[in-house]
Parts: structure tokens; sequence; C-alpha cells
């Protein structure tokens, strides 16, 4: 399993915790050293899936990441190859991006801190979305369209498309889990 | 690059709001534990559909 980690102070978190106690084998790309986006390896398919964790990129200002360009080819690929993905915040954001849909600022402000998630009737028959009704966030984007084909699972007051799953295997969650001080 | 464009570029950043906000992360964080839960559980339901995933892939195989 693949997780893409973009800045240092944005860890796998809750996700490596549970990857780790599942026995998953797990392989964490830095993008913020001199490791590359491994597009090559998803199209050899050596993934079984892929986890993108958060940053404080924006999707729809490519200067805001040395890697915007590699990254968007990844999702796409990701897609096309059809390899499962959990896809978080920023992450969330570029696979939307990458795959016909748009991300802005959020026209409500900032959403910070514990928020409440309504789950849409999908969302309560989901087997990932229904395990989660209250998330951590910490954005200033949203995605305003989701990819063509997107199931809507929940929404928060401020940001509706909180989770939502694209093809069955791509889960798009613009929460976070996180360690004390550490974001994921 | 990202670590001084966080820091210097972002008129939220620039404003101190960046300060104020984790401000509320911590406090938000500080009992974290129903976090914690929920959020695994939601990553062990996606490893559960990626293993369904993966054996009809070798059963279409």
């Amino acid at each position: 399993m693949l997780v893409l980690q973009h800045v240092t102070w944005e860890g796998p978190g809750i996700v490596g915790e549970t990857l780790r106690s599942a026995g998953a084998k797990v392989k964490v790309i830095k993008l913020y050293g001199d490791q590359q986006v491994p597009i090559a390896m998803v199209e050899r398919g050596e993934f079984d899936c892929v986890f993108g964790l958060g940053s404080p990129s924006t999707a729809y200002e490519p200067k805001s990441n040395p890697n915007h360009h590699a990254e968007v080819t990844f999702m796409r690929a990701v897609k096309r190859r059809r390899v499962p993905s959990f896809d978080i915040c920023y992450s969330m954001q570029l696979f939307s991006v990458a795959n016909s849909g748009k991300v802005t600022e959020n026209p409500d402000g900032r959403e910070v801190g514990f928020h409440e998630l309504t789950r849409t009737r999908e969302g309560r028959r989901d087997p990932v979305a229904r395990h989660c009704s209250r998330m951590l966030q910490w954005h200033g984007d949203m995605v305003a369209k989701l990819p063509q084909g997107a199931v809507l699972l929940a929404s928060s007051v401020m940001t509706e498309n909180q989770i939502a799953v694209v093809d069955g295997i791509h889960y798009l969650v613009q929460g976070m889990g996180k360690r004390r001080g550490r974001p994921c | 690059m990202l670590r001084r464009w966080f820091k210097e570029d972002r008129n939220w950043a620039r404003s101190g709001l960046r300060e104020e906000e984790e401000v509320v992360m911590e406090e938000a964080t500080a009992n974290e534990s129903k976090n914690v839960d929920s959020y695994a559980r939601m990553v062990l339901g996606f490893l559960d559909l990626v293993g369904d995933s993966k054996r009809q892939s070798l059963e279409l195989a």
C-alpha cells in the first residue's frame, strides 16, 4: 500500500497506525524530500491501494505545489487503472481537479475543529462512510464540483462535499484523522 | 518551498489566523479518542473494500 505525504507536519497519523495494526505493508513516499511522485509504479500495478494525505497547498493553484502536475497525472492514473484510493483533504481536492471536478475557496470561510456530518442515504449504507458521523476539519477550500459519477456520502453545515466515492473505490474525505499536533 | 509559502505568502498565515486555528485544533483534539476510533473504523472499512476488490480482480483473471 502506498501513502503519499506532502509535508512533514501532516503525517500518516491514524491512517498509519491503522494500517500497521492491520498488518499492511506500507510504503510512504515523502514528496517534501527528494522522492518523486510514483506514477510509473502505479502504472505497473505495484500497489493494492493509495492513501493521499493533506497539505497546505491549493489544488487550483499549481504554483503552490512543485509536484502539482505530476500529482495530477498520478491521480488520473489511479482512477484509470482502478487502484482503490483514500484521498484526504488536499488529496481529495487534487483528485477532484484531476478528474473533472472543481475546487474553490469555501465562500462560507474556513472550517476548523470538529464538525458533525450528515450522511446521505448512500452514506448510511456505505461500508466506509457509515463509520464516521463527526470529523476534524482544517481547510479553507472545498470541492465545489465532484468528479463525474461521484456519489455524495456525507456533508457538514459548511461544506457539502465532505465524503464522496468515485467508481465505488476512490474515497474522497475532506476531514482528517489526527494525533495531537499531527494531522494526517 | 512549501513551508516558506505556507508561512509567508498566505494572507491568513500573515494575519495570525493560523495561530488561532492551531489553538482551536489543539483544544478540539484534547479528547480525541472518539475521532481516532471512528476514523480508524473508516480506514478499516476501506481496507475490507480493497480486499474485496483484489479478490474480484483475481477471480476475473
